[in-house]
C-alpha cells in the first residue's frame, strides 16, 4: 500500500477489511429507497462510521 | 438560498433511483418529467435542489447526472452484478451499497462486485452471498484516500 501511495502520489488514507466496508454499506444505504430517507446529520454519520468500526481523525467530518 | 420542495424532490429522487434499478439509461430531466408527467422546468429545479443538497451530482453547468449514490451515471470500474442486472457504482463503498440498498428494500440479494486493484490492476471481486461478504483475492482491503472532512471537496475524485 505504501509503495502504491509513493508511486501514485495519492496519500495513504484509511485501509480496512472488506467486512467493515460491507457493514458501512449496509448501515449507510439500507434505507435509501425509503420515501422518508434524508441525508444524515454529521452526528448520525459519525455514529454509522463508529458502528462499522471506523474511528479516528480520518473519519471525522467537519462541524 | 435554495428552498427544498420535500414531497416533489423525494418523488424525483426516487424516480432517478428507480431508473437505475430498472436498468434504464441514466435518467435525464426529460425522462423523469415524462415519467412523472411533470413540467421539465420543475424537474430541472428539483435536480438543482438535489445537487445542492449533495443527494445527486450533476456534471458542471448541466443537468446530466454523474452520481446518484450508490449509482454512477456513467460506466465505472465498479461493476455490480445482481442476477441478470448490471449496475455501475461510483466506488467500492457504493458498489456494496447497491446490494445493501436493494436488500434494505426487501429484495433477496446475492451480488458480485468486479473492480481492480488500484496498484497493480489485477482483478478484484467482492461477493455478497446470504448477507455475508468475501473477497477474491482474500488479501483484498478497502482503501479510502481522502479523509471524510474533504470528501465533498471533489466528490468525483473521492
Amino acid at each position: 500500500m505504501q509503495a502504491w501511495s509513493a508511486k501514485s502520489g495519492i496519500p495513504m488514507g484509511a485501509s480496512f477489511p472488506v467486512s467493515a466496508l460491507w457493514k458501512l454499506a449496509q448501515l449507510w444505504f439500507h434505507d435509501r429507497l425509503s420515501p422518508t430517507w434524508r441525508r444524515r446529520t454529521i452526528d448520525e454519520a459519525h455514529a454509522v462510521f463508529t458502528q462499522a468500526g471506523l474511528t479516528g481523525a480520518f473519519w471525522t467530518l467537519d462541524g | 438560498m435554495i428552498v427544498p420542495v420535500p414531497g416533489f424532490d423525494t418523488t424525483v429522487r426516487l424516480a432517478i433511483q428507480r431508473a437505475f434499478i430498472d436498468g434504464r439509461p441514466t435518467p435525464s430531466v426529460a425522462t423523469v418529467a415524462a415519467e412523472l408527467r411533470a413540467r421539465a422546468s420543475d424537474v430541472a429545479s428539483a435536480f438543482d435542489r438535489l445537487a445542492a443538497g449533495h443527494v445527486i451530482v450533476l456534471a458542471p453547468d448541466t443537468h446530466d447526472i454523474v452520481m446518484s449514490a450508490p449509482f454512477a451515471g456513467r460506466p465505472t470500474n465498479f461493476a455490480v452484478t445482481i442476477g441478470t442486472s448490471l449496475y455501475h457504482a461510483n466506488c467500492v463503498w457504493d458498489a456494496l451499497g447497491v446490494a445493501a440498498m436493494l436488500a434494505g428494500a426487501g429484495q433477496r440479494v446475492d451480488a458480485e462486485v468486479r473492480t481492480s486493484c488500484a496498484d497493480c490492476g489485477a482483478p478484484v471481486t467482492v461477493h455478497v452471498r446470504g448477507g455475508a461478504v468475501s473477497a477474491d483475492p482474500v488479501s483484498s482491503v478497502a482503501h479510502f484516500a481522502v479523509p471524510a472532512a474533504r470528501w465533498w471537496t471533489d466528490i468525483v475524485f473521492t
